[in-house]
């Protein structure tokens, strides 16, 4: 054993034999030769009182964690891995032992008996800002996953935990960490929670628990991805952009249905000047999903159709946008063709011609919500699904809620006092200003990352339904970084979470296996 | 516990109140009647369980994320500012990385020793310090980083 894992090694004993201390049990430890030998299993209940309000702060953070055995079997061979649950102290970047600044809570599951100095690992984290990462933690690529069916709405509340054999754990390790002021996140004292509410300061204080994960857990050489959905996307390229430039180096970042500029997605910031042009192929999808479209074709087509309607939106639509815009009159010819292209009637498309989804959802089908992460689920209007506006979140909302209070407390043994907050009210006095613009654009943080580490690879994927982040701004946005091998897009059927789509999940797990091919074959 | 499930469940109403008071338009949040109705189902069940083998765990807050969003006072912002005028991506790059540059250069000297970019999070200059200084000035200047990037194919401008 070098001294580098030695060292590692004890930080990881000493991490659980602390936790074994609170819990009153004990353990032996063990011992590694080129890897590391799972460390012995803890419990751990933590006395902090964690809180998402703005004034809040932690006193007595700990890095204490609880550890406990899995196995799964991935492609027919099983696999034994370690789960951990826990805080880590992400302190300011520079000088010697740097001041507190926020104390993390993270899930870990690391694949027993690898190296950890060649075994990939990946930071995935949801958006908002101020979500928990729960939706990526319980419904992408973890080694459990809740069965929601979307896009049906048949299932069942709550949704069973299953293992997830589309994980990709036998991929690379993967670390699922909450924001400042989610989960169980929680900024130390003297900074507050609202301390870290912003684009830069959130993706700085991110910065540095990626930082004190790689040293805590002897990761330094470590292949290293970033996987952040949404908001996720921006904070990602801010991130990939601090870490390079801190001499972190990465080797890829996934973007889930991201939102890089908050400018050019007329959805987000709703401004009536902003072009809702590149909805329009995710609404021809929406209108063909629902049969309403003319043509409506079957999901084996979609990819050929979204072809001409990427078109449509460019060639004709966008300009008469514009014009629309500067106060001139949309050709009735024009309209009709969008009424075909989507389904929706000839009244709406005359009474809104940028054309916002919240209407388009709307007024699609009669009396009926479309969803705004996945077109693809529908409820009647007065329904209770349709009732927070969205039914597709309302649809897995308290399943994803109870499954993580399940999963930390009975299968991670990881317990608190303290509930866990799926959604803090960060986004209501969160500081979106960015490079002195009111809202981020953060191409240019990507890119800045790529002119650090012209191998970084970049990988974008979205849903044809999704009408929160179109797949087709997302394109556009990422073509900003010019023709480049290492810059790719994919677009699945489903919504803004792709990964509950059953069939997309198995689709994106393989373009996911071969990013990763591509990433650490150089 | 159960003290501590109530404490919880009180702050619970208190945010909850307070989100539902500050809710931009546009955000879609939990209709307060449904979040209170779930921490307390949440609560009830915390105080009659308890010999079950599977533990109850804390009350999940439950609120709808809208992302990405903004609140209104952002949108107004947004809206109220000025066109950016036309910048490439890479002008813009070089920006950010010049913005980075100056933030490490506590000094204000226009050069940074392999130290200082250490010290100021520019760890990327004290790992390539060698090829970045052509000149064996020990200090290097925006110019020279970026003249070591563009060797290496960057887009800047």
């Amino acid at each position: 054993m070098n001294h580098i894992q030695l060292r590692s090694w004890r930080a990881g004993v000493l991490a659980a034999a602390l936790a074994l201390a609170a819990c009153g049990g004990g353990g032996g430890g063990g011992d590694g030769g080129g890897v590391t030998t799972p460390p012995p299993a803890a419990t751990f209940t933590d006395p902090n009182t964690y809180s998402s309000a703005a004034s809040a702060s932690l006193s007595t953070p700990n890095e204490n964690v609880s550890v406990t055995q899995h196995t799964i079997t991935l492609n027919g061979v099983a696999l034994s891995y370690t789960a951990t649950a826990g805080h880590l102290t992400a302190r300011t970047l520079g000088a010697a032992a740097g001041a507190a600044q926020a104390s993390f809570f993270y899930v870990a599951y690391t694949l027993n008996g690898r190296d950890p100095a060649t075994r990939p690992i990946t930071f995935f984290y949801n958006g908002g800002p101020g979500s928990a990462s729960v939706w990526l933690h319980l419904g992408s690529f973890g080694p459990k996953r809740l069965v929601t069916g979307i896009p049906a709405t048949t299932a069942a509340a709550p949704f069973p935990l299953v293992d997830n054999t589309d994980s990709l754990l036998d991929v690379s390790d993967l670390v699922f960490v909450d924001a400042v002021g989610s989960g169980y996140s929680m900024a130390i004292a003297p900074n507050t929670n609202q301390s870290f509410w912003g684009v830069d300061a959130d993706a700085t204080v991110f910065r540095d628990f990626v930082m004190r994960y790689t040293a805590a857990f002897n990761r330094g050489t470590s292949p290293k991805f970033l996987y952040g959905e949404s908001y996720g996307g921006p904070r990602a390229a801010l991130m990939a952009m601090l870490l390079e430039s801190a001499g972190t180096r990465l080797a890829g970042v996934v973007l889930q249905s991201p939102a890089m500029d908050y400018n050019a997605n007329c959805g987000v910031v709703a401004t009536p000047n902003i072009s809702c042009a590149p909805y329009l192929p995710s609404y021809a999808a929406s209108g063909a999903w629902h049969n309403v479209a003319t043509p409506s074709p079957a999901p084996a087509g979609i990819p050929a159709h979204m072809v001409e309607m990427r078109q449509l939106a460019t060639t004709q639509y966008q300009p008469a946008v514009q014009a629309f815009l500067a106060g001139s009159t949309p050709s009735l010819p024009l309209v009709n063709q969008l009424v075909s292209a989507t389904g929706l009637s000839q009244a709406s498309w005359l009474a809104r011609f940028n054309m916002t989804a919240p209407f388009f959802r709307t007024n699609l089908v009669n009396g009926q919500l479309l969803g705004r992460y996945d077109a693809r689920v529908i409820a009647t209007s007065t329904s209770a699904l349709a009732s927070e506006g969205d039914p597709s979140q309302t649809f897995i909302n308290s399943s994803f809620a109870a499954g993580i209070g399940n999963h930390l407390t009975n299968t991670l043994r990881f317990t608190t006092p303290s509930a866990y907050v799926m959604s803090s009210g960060a986004i209501n006095t969160w500081n979106f200003s960015h490079n002195g613009r009111p809202v981020p654009d953060t191409i240019p943080d990507l890119a800045a990352a790529i002119a650090l580490n012209p191998r970084l690879k970049v990988l974008a994927v979205g849903g044809y339904h999704d009408l929160a982040t179109p797949f087709f701004i997302t394109e556009q946005d990422l073509a900003r970084l010019g023709n480049s091998p290492n810059v790719q897009v994919k677009t699945y059927m489903g919504g803004h979470m792709t990964f509950l789509d059953d069939g997309s999940r198995v689709a994106q797990r393989a373009d996911l296996v071969q990013f990763y091919q591509s990433a650490l074959a150089q | 516990m159960n003290a501590n499930i109530v404490v919880q469940s009180l702050r619970a109403i208190t945010r909850s109140l307070r989100d539902h008071l500050r809710c931009p338009s546009g955000v879609h949040r939990t209709p307060l009647s449904r979040t209170l109705g779930t921490i307390i189902a949440a609560t009830l069940l915390c105080f009659t369980t308890g010999a079950t083998a599977q533990v109850t765990p804390p009350p999940v807050f439950e609120t709808q994320p809208c992302d990405p969003c903004v609140p209104e006072s952002v949108r107004q912002k947004a809206m109220a500012a000025t066109p950016l005028p036309t910048q490439s991506v890479a002008e813009a790059v070089t920006r950010r990385l010049k913005a980075r540059f100056d933030a490490a250069d506590a000094n204000r000297t226009g050069a940074l020793t392999r130290a200082q970019a250490e010290a100021g999070g520019f760890g990327f200059i004290a790992q390539n310090f060698e090829a970045i200084d052509r000149k064996r000035a020990g200090a290097v200047t925006f110019e020279d980083v970026k003249g070591f990037l563009l060797a290496r194919g960057a887009k800047l401008d």
